[in-house]
């Protein structure tokens, strides 16, 4: 059996794999899914693959798989295109807690790759070249899995909200794009125009891709698409106002010409308000705020996923859809929301305030709990005879920390759980310093104002955060099993 | 007719007996599939036995309803190939590997071009066989090995794959330029340029066909550059294109008055 | 008087081309001076024109035809129909004219009253095309390529990995590739009308089809030489430029590893005997085998595609079907050996009779590819209004509108008659 071992790979490789194998939890491997992460810059294609697939198994020796891990593992199995990576994500996918039925469509795109590309693989080695198994051995596995699972309406828990790769920023957390506004695009006939003068002013629903993107289910697909969302919109007339942009990761290579006939040859509508865009100076800038999920490798994109946006009319991101298969009535329908919302601006800036009061009503416990604790700690300590209350406030203190804590796990808002810190400290400090209490208002004010903001974000993001429902603890500490006479490296 | 006539007689007189080709001896189906895998593997058989299996296998790769269940054997076959046999064969495993994107066959090539101990190709077939995959990650090695081969087949290998290559633009205009590279080099960067640069590639031609002192081949290949994907507005500015072009149409060897004749009418010259 | 002629009932330039099969024309008065009477009884003839090739008329699209057909035209310019088919191919555009020619008198000699030129195309074997056949095809196909950017990647992104079921392996592989190499045919057609897409006959030696002035000597790994100036010199597809192809043969024969046309023939009066021709394992076959005669992206299902002798190839395969239709009179659908009859549970989907093909159906329900299918619905033609724009397997079987002349796909080979 021919085989590539360990020890035949760059030294980068060679690193990186006993790296993946001495990691002990599951952020840590997980943070190595994201494609910007520095591992893989300027890796090309076919190492980035190697790497990624030996993290995702690594993932998979979990006693379960993280469920932060299941829009990488569905979206290898959704869009298909190296035969290793596909019998891989297949295991991971039947190491979740559940079969879920929503997994059925991936396992389909998944069982028709892997007939006509099954290839040996080796599942033990880094790099996976060898043999033992192949991707319809494992997808084949996963899809008897999930048959054993119960029917549809007596089963399984929902997936976590983030798998759907669906997320909305309300308008005061939408992300400020004043800095791309002098960033030149130029489109499909050669016509530049500042990214400012071209987003602003309506919605947009922006995707990226590549005319060079060798996997049809990714870039081809997605800007098919994009046609199909052009013809609902027109459908819903809603043409005029709700604009469409393709943006190319790859501006040295796509150049007018070439993004005209890539829109053509997929039915593109282009014309004013439907563009094929390249940023030949200042895609750095359009990478770093769209967070684009890509790594590259000179000009050629290495790894990138699936990304559209929606654009409000001041070019910031409303909606994003990422990594899983969207579909294009839901993509079409959050702009047109947004424009029903920015047809009046004094409407949505109203409904915005309205949505920063109403976490003042509480939603759920324990929201009630991190307000209450807010209230009932200022009320505490503004009681200077009732020392035998310290010790109570102390424990609210603590149960305020210990919700917001929790809160930063869903949200990732580092810096609310840090104003929650500083009050609570502030509050801590005018017990040992004693009154006026000034120092005990403010720090309440800043407990109060953590609370509320940490509450007021609507879905998690999938931008690397890690959800309390993700991670399941850490990886068994069995890094490395055996290290061969090859020098192979073996989870 | 008769030239067509003509030509088919000639080619039956000059016909030579078929090539030797080894019958292969396995059964239908599946299970010949695999006996055939056995001999493409056996160092112990004969290489035009070895080479008959190979390409029966690949012929059932187009479409034998039983192809299906030995692709996974066929392609670890493949690999074995490469591996251990003479090298007729495996050029052939190699490619056919290649062409399928094997990550395997792949690192084989590229390992082989970085140093030359590891090579089991020439270089110029090691290109071209890394060519099947953009996403190889051999654009580097690919530019690397084109400054410092001699060699026109490796150069012009070099050059083909380099035309998906943004980065290569400069270095191929320069040697399109170069009257020393050979014609194959320069044509192949012609049509590289054109692949990156289009408008570079018409400027170039345009000038170029002005050049009484230019190599004939390349000359056909600027006009053909032109004729076939030339810009009408750009062409109908160039006096002095236009006019050379009418003398060329009279007054040229022949196959570049044909091409000049047909730009002639093409454009209104 | 004066009288318009129209070739497969069209005005257009685009549709006055025949092949074998019958075509309906009409013709009309345009121009009544000198009838008298209600009708007058006009003589449709021929004259060869430079393109070479020959007709013949009928009244109806049933038998031989005859040379020359009189018909009476009403004087009031409603239409007349006959029914024109080609004897013999042109060479070049146009090859042959009609002339309706009408005595305004008994007694009075033919004047002629109108004529219409057409080509007869058919499609012929690529060595015995002349040079002008050579250069209008090449042209076409390199414009049609357009430096990686024209729709010819449309053609190649259809024959890959993903699409493999559809195409491959199952009943309707012949009708597949028969409509495929049809609309291919059909996109030449629109940047070159007299061009039909030529077989390359792999059982007989073809050395002036390798040849650097046609389709390329081989030159090993590198890219085929070719003459300067030609047009292929510019030929790209994917992230590569060129072409390559190296013969695994010797070119001034043939490949021991493919089929003769004879033993293709001989495989089966049955459709489901005769589609092993795709792959006879571990026999010789006039397709796969022909593929893996040489090195290059001709040999592989995924790159195949790249290489415009794939459509040459192709079209052999199509030819020695419809050679064998011929022989076995397999043009019915309803007649069981004509088509692989289907079991209980029908065949995979996309090869039943009655399903439509992948891409031009734009399907991308599982278990299609799911990948945008590439290149839209099948290219129309001026000539025929089959197979329509999302073909079915069953449209691929009367191609000469033996059965139905409403059936007819516009096109013939030049050895296998209606």
């Amino acid at each position: 059996m021919a085989v590539i071992h360990a020890t035949e790979y760059d030294a980068a490789e060679r690193q990186f794999a006993k790296a993946v194998g001495e990691l002990e939890s599951a952020d840590q491997l997980l943070a190595l899914l994201d494609e910007r992460h520095p591992a893989y810059t300027e890796q090309p294609a076919a190492v980035v693959t190697r790497m990624r697939a030996w993290v995702l198994l690594a993932l998979s020796r979990a006693a379960e798989l993280p469920a932060a891990a299941l829009p990488f593992v569905l979206e290898e199995l959704e869009t298909p295109h190296d035969p290793y990576l596909v019998a891989v994500a297949a295991i991971c996918l039947r190491h979740y807690a559940f079969p879920h039925p929503s997994f059925a469509d991936a396992l389909c795109q998944a069982l028709l790759f892997a007939k006509a590309r099954d290839y040996p693989v080796d599942l033990e080695i880094y790099g996976g070249v060898g043999g033992g198994s192949s991707p319809l051995r494992e997808v084949d596995g996963t899809l008897a899995w999930l048959k054993s699972a119960a029917p549809p309406d007596s089963c399984c828990p929902a997936l976590p909200a983030f798998v759907s790769g669906h997320s909305r920023w309300n308008y005061l957390a939408r992300r400020k794009a004043a800095h791309l506004e002098q960033v030149m695009l130029e489109d499909q006939f050669g016509r530049k125009q500042k990214y400012g003068a071209r987003f602003h002013g309506h919605p947009t629903i922006v995707v990226f891709f590549y005319s060079r993107c060798e996997n049809p289910l990714k870039c081809t697909l997605t800007v098919w698409k994009l046609g199909h969302v052009q013809q609902l919109l027109a459908e819903r007339g809603l043409a005029d106002s709700i604009h469409t942009a393709a943006i190319t990761y790859d501006p040295a290579y796509d150049t007018p010409d070439k993004l005209l006939t890539y829109g053509r040859n997929r039915n593109l509508r282009m014309d004013e308000r439907n563009v094929l865009l390249r940023a030949p100076e200042g895609f750095e800038e359009l990478q770093r705020h769209f967070a684009l999920g890509g790594s590259f490798f000179e000009s050629l994109v290495s790894r990138h996923k699936i990304e559209v946006f929606v654009l409000d009319k001041r070019g910031r991101t409303a909606a994003s859809f990422e990594r899983k298969r969207w579909r294009e009535e839901d993509v079409v329908e959050e702009a047109a929301a947004l424009l029903a919302g920015t047809g009046s601006g004094k409407m949505a800036r109203f409904g915005s305030w309205v949505g920063l009061l109403a976490p003042l009503v509480p939603k759920c416990p324990i929201c009630w709990a991190a307000y209450m604790s807010s209230f009932g700690v200022t009320g505490f300590v503004a009681q200077p005879s009732a020392s035998a209350l310290r010790a109570l406030t102390a424990f609210f203190l603590l149960l305020h920390l210990a919700v917001m804590a929790w809160r930063l796990r869903a949200t990732s808002w580092h810096w609310s759980y840090a104003l929650s810190l500083g009050g609570v400290l502030a509050i801590a400090l005018n017990w040992l310093w004693s009154p006026p209490a000034t120092l005990t208002y403010l720090g309440a004010a800043a407990m109060l104002m953590a609370a509320v903001l940490s509450v007021s974000k609507t879905d998690p993001s999938t931008k690397g955060s890690i959800s309390d429902e993700a991670v399941s603890g850490p990886i068994q500490k069995n890094p490395v099993r055996s290290i061969n006479s090859h020098g192979d490296l073996s989870l | 007719m008769k030239k067509s006539k003509a030509i088919k007689k000639a080619a039956r007189k000059a016909a030579p007996a078929p090539d030797p080709v080894a019958k292969l001896d396995v059964a239908e189906g599946v299970e010949g599939m695999k006996q055939a895998i056995g001999i493409m593997t056996d160092p112990a058989a004969a290489l035009a036995q070895r080479k008959a299996a190979l390409n029966a296998l690949q012929g059932a790769s187009f479409g034998h309803p039983n192809f299906k269940e030995i692709r996974g054997e066929y392609v670890a076959g493949l690999r074995q190939v490469v591996d251990d046999a003479p090298q007729e064969l495996l050029q052939d495993a190699l490619e056919i590997l290649s062409q399928e994107q094997d990550p395997y066959a792949e690192k084989k090539l590229v390992d082989g071009l970085r140093d030359d101990k590891k090579a089991l190709v020439k270089p110029e077939d090691a290109l071209h066989y890394l060519s099947y995959n953009l996403h190889a990650g051999v654009q580097g090695v690919v530019r690397n090995v084109f400054e410092q081969s001699k060699d026109d087949r490796v150069r012009q290998q070099a050059v083909r794959l380099m035309s998906s290559d943004p980065q290569a633009v400069k270095l191929i205009e320069r040697t399109l330029k170069d009257k020393k590279e050979s014609a194959e080099v320069r044509q192949t960067s012609a049509a590289a340029l054109h692949a990156l640069n289009p408008q570079a590639l018409q400027k170039w031609a345009e000038k170029t066909a002005l050049d009484k002192n230019e190599n004939q081949e390349i000359l056909a290949a600027c006009l053909t550059a032109i004729n076939q994907f030339g810009d009408e507005k750009t062409i109908s500015k160039n006096t002095a294109f236009r006019k050379r072009i009418s003398q060329m149409s009279k007054n040229a060897p022949p196959r570049l008055k044909q091409i000049a004749k047909g730009l002639s009418t093409k454009y209104g010259i | 008087m004066n009288v318009d002629i129209q070739v497969n009932n069209s005005a257009s330039l685009t549709a006055r081309y025949l092949t074998w099969a019958w075509s309906p024309c009409r013709v009309r008065v345009t121009n009544p001076t000198g009838i008298t009477g209600p009708t007058a009884s006009v003589q449709l003839s021929q004259a060869a024109l430079g393109g070479a090739g020959s007709i013949r008329f009928s009244a109806t699209p049933t038998g031989a035809g005859a040379a020359t057909l009189t018909v009476n035209v009403a004087a009031g310019g409603a239409s007349t129909p006959f029914f024109v088919r080609g004897l013999t191919a042109s060479n070049a555009d146009p090859g042959v004219r009609i002339l309706t020619r009408w005595r305004p008198t008994p007694a009075a000699a033919l004047t002629q009253v109108g004529s219409v030129d057409l080509m007869v195309r058919i499609r012929k074997s690529a060595i015995s095309l002349n040079t002008g056949e050579r250069t209008r095809l090449i042209n076409a196909f390199a414009q049609l390529n357009n430096q990686g950017m024209g729709r010819f990647a449309d053609f190649r992104a259809a024959h890959v990995f993903e699409s493999q079921d559809e195409a491959h392996g199952f009943p309707a592989f012949l009708p597949w590739h028969r409509a495929y190499i049809l609309d291919l045919e059909r996109e030449l057609q629109i940047i070159e009308p007299s061009v039909a897409l030529p077989y390359w006959r792999c059982d007989q030696a073809a050395a002036a089809l390798f040849t650097p002035s046609y389709f390329g000597r081989g030159n090993n790994t590198s890219s085929v030489i070719l003459d300067p100036g030609h047009p292929f010199l510019f030929w790209k597809t994917d992230n590569d430029v060129g072409i390559v192809r190296q013969p695994g043969f010797n070119i001034n024969g043939v490949s021991p590893q493919v089929l003769s046309q004879a033993l293709t023939l001989a495989l089966g009066p049955s459709f489901a005997q005769f589609r092993t021709l795709e792959s006879k394992f571990p026999n010789p076959d006039p397709h796969g085998m022909a593929h893996t005669s040489f090195a290059g992206p001709i040999r592989a299902i995924r790159t195949a595609a790249k290489d415009p002798l794939f459509f040459l190839l192709h079209c052999n395969v199509d030819r020695l079907w419809a050679v064998w239709q011929r022989q076995n009179g397999r043009y019915n659908i309803a007649d069981g050996d004509t088509y692989q009859p289907a079991p209980l549970a029908g065949h995979r989907i996309g090869h039943n009779l009655g399903d439509t093909m992948w891409p031009w159906n734009g399907n991308v329900t599982f278990p299609r590819p799911s990948s945008p299918p590439p290149g839209g619905t099948m290219a129309p033609s001026p000539c025929v209004e089959k197979p329509g724009l999302q073909p079915q397997v069953q449209q691929c079987f009367d191609y000469q509108g033996t059965i139905n002349i409403a059936n007819n796909l516009g096109f013939s080979y030049d050895d296998v008659p209606l």
